[in-house]
């Protein structure tokens, strides 16, 4: 089969899992105990300040009329607007969503950098000190929760040391970027289990293909060892290694929400909490919607690497 | 002597759950009253100093571990049943079966754990049947696509079709030829998941959902700002959660090793 009919193939799967997502968060939200209006008006309101209010938002609507209108708009670009601050959804995410992906976009970068040199070091001599050494650390840093790092960090750096701010400020109408020090602690936070839980899987990977005929063939033949690696190992290693970084995406993008607060960063923690909080319908559905669609495209570019990758993997996937 | 090593490690661990399961029982009195000033400093009757609202550090450290015990543990045990189970059926019955389990396992993968968390404790409030639902949602589909594709690679490795050859039911290849060659990477993933279950467990204070009891993830998170005028409040819970989270991480490795065909 042609390549690119397989392309085409998995980018309609990738769309029909994005449709059934925005049917399923859209039943979710539904099903929340409360509703906007009540939220919104407080508890002195009458039975017909509540309908109005519905009716003005279209809450008096059947549900599925709701979800094909709000469908139809997001394929437009328009995710609706917030209940609670009148704005855009999309103007209202915008900045939070931007933030959030700078913080997991770094640590993603480090996450997979360092997670590379921990698994080619440590799987290229399985059962060596060195590998029993990294892998035993992975294991603690996996197994140890994300804030108590964090606030281990804080403890160290900001309260001892004093080097590193313990609150992410961010300046008013800048970006995080313009104070890289506010990342630094969050960063190392979040790249902690990125690394050692990536790190552990590329390990594997590593040690499998290293165990390979050709990577043997290669040594055999007397290439010098960074060329073995280089040219035979890491290759072999490349479709793992991309399925391993949609992962480590998708995970990012959950744990950033609990650093976040332990760091005050103004990313999506806080919007998602109060629109939670406030039964903010557009908002939860706009941020679920975007970070799903982030997740699968993760998802599908991984696929298609390895599949461009690997030609025995460019057959019909059974 | 390494192995005696290994053992002598979990150690803290059982000490750590101990504290945790019977801690409740030592309590005296309400751990959340408030006894003195915040943030004061240790004393003899109050061994670790009181917290952000001058409530004892000690009497809550006892009563707020036994959720992060109980929680995670029967929510991955859980998991690991429904992932395995279904994982391992659509693989093994293949055509619709197999289609509707990839495609819900692919659904749940790309809704973001966090948001269904959020989602359920807005709905349900914070109790453990909360937290066990909403742990389920986030792993069994990990656990399911693992033994999924575990189990393709035991079938199609001929001694599996040698024993449907020779007659077996599905039930005895399933339990004899598929289990255990699957069993392996299946526990050792689940020391993951559980790092996973403690956090999400131990992170429902720090979103903002307080249970309304003691819990070392609300003591971490409440405390912290506080931290440069008395660790302890931080530094206790953190540390058990942590020993209690890595021992359990460590024993799962060593049971998949030795369960590894």
């Amino acid at each position: 089969m042609p390549v690119v009919r397989l392309i085409a193939q998995k980018f309609a799967a990738a769309t029909v899992t994005i449709l059934a997502v925005s049917a399923v968060l859209f039943m979710a939200i539904e099903v929340l105990p409360g509703d906007a209006a009540a939220a919104m008006l407080g508890g002195n309101t009458t039975i017909e300040q509540l309908e109005a209010q519905r009716a003005e938002w279209g809450l008096d609507q059947p549900a599925t009329t709701r979800y094909l209108d709000w469908l139809i708009s997001a394929l437009q670009g328009d995710l609706g607007t917030s209940f609670i601050s009148g704005e855009a959804v999309t103007t209202e995410i915008a900045q939070p969503l931007w933030f959030t992906t700078i913080l997991v976009a770094i640590s993603a970068v480090v996450s997979l950098v360092l997670a590379l040199l921990f698994g080619v070091l440590a799987g290229l001599r399985p059962g060596s000190r060195l590998d029993r050494m990294l892998s035993g650390s992975a294991l603690v840093v996996v197994a140890v929760p994300q804030f108590v790092i964090a606030g281990l960090l804080v403890m160290l750096f900001a309260l001892t040391l004093g080097v590193l701010p313990a609150v992410s400020l961010v300046p008013i109408g800048g970006s995080p970027l313009d104070r890289p020090a506010i990342l630094v602690l969050p960063v190392i936070a979040l790249a902690s289990f990125g690394i050692a839980w990536a790190g552990r899987l590329i390990r594997a990977a590593v040690a499998d293909a290293n165990t390979a005929p050709n990577v043997r063939a290669a040594r055999l033949a007397g290439l010098p060892e960074p060329l073995v690696v280089w040219r035979h190992l890491l290759p072999a290693t490349v479709p793992a290694t991309a399925q391993v970084f949609a992962w480590l995406i998708s995970g990012l993008f959950g744990s950033t929400t609990v650093i976040e607060r332990v760091f005050n960063y103004p990313g999506l923690s806080e919007v998602l909490i109060s629109a939670v909080r406030n039964h903010d319908l557009a908002v939860l559905e706009g941020v679920g919607i975007l970070l799903a669609m982030i997740i699968v495209l993760a998802f599908l570019t991984a696929d298609l690497i390895g599949t461009l990758v690997d030609p025995k993997r460019r057959v019909r996937p059974s | 002597m390494t192995r005696h090593l290994r053992a002598l490690a979990l150690v803290p661990g059982l000490v750590v759950a101990l504290i945790a399961v019977a801690g409740p029982w030592l309590v005296s009195g309400d751990p959340l009253s408030i006894i003195d000033l915040p943030y004061g400093a240790p004393t003899g009757e109050h061994w670790l100093g009181t917290d952000h609202a001058g409530r004892d550090v000690w009497q809550q450290t006892l009563a707020g571990g036994r959720p992060l015990v109980v929680v995670p543990l029967v929510a991955v045990t859980l998991t690991v049943l429904i992932g395995t189970a279904t994982g391992m059926f659509a693989a093994f019955l293949g055509g619709t079966v197999d289609a509707v389990v990839s495609r819900l396992d692919t659904i749940a993968l790309a809704i973001p754990a966090i948001l269904v968390l959020l989602l359920l404790l807005h709905s349900w409030g914070n109790h453990a049947g909360t937290l066990i639902v909403a742990i389920l949602i986030a792993s069994v589909p990990f656990v399911s696509r693992l033994a999924r594709a575990a189990t393709l690679q035991a079938m199609n490795s001929g001694y599996v079709e040698q024993a449907i050859g020779l007659g077996a039911g599905t039930v005895t290849v399933v339990r004899r030829e598929i289990l255990p060659n699957i069993i392996g990477p299946i526990i050792a993933d689940a020391g993951t998941r559980l790092a996973i279950a403690i956090t999400l467990t131990a992170v429902t204070g720090f979103l903002g959902f307080d249970s309304g009891q003691a819990n070392w993830g609300a003591m971490v998170n409440q405390n912290f700002e506080g931290m440069a005028l008395s660790p302890w409040g931080v530094l206790v819970p953190a540390i058990l959660l942590a020993v209690l989270a890595v021992s359990a991480n460590l024993s799962l490795d060593r049971l998949a090793e030795r369960m590894a065909p």
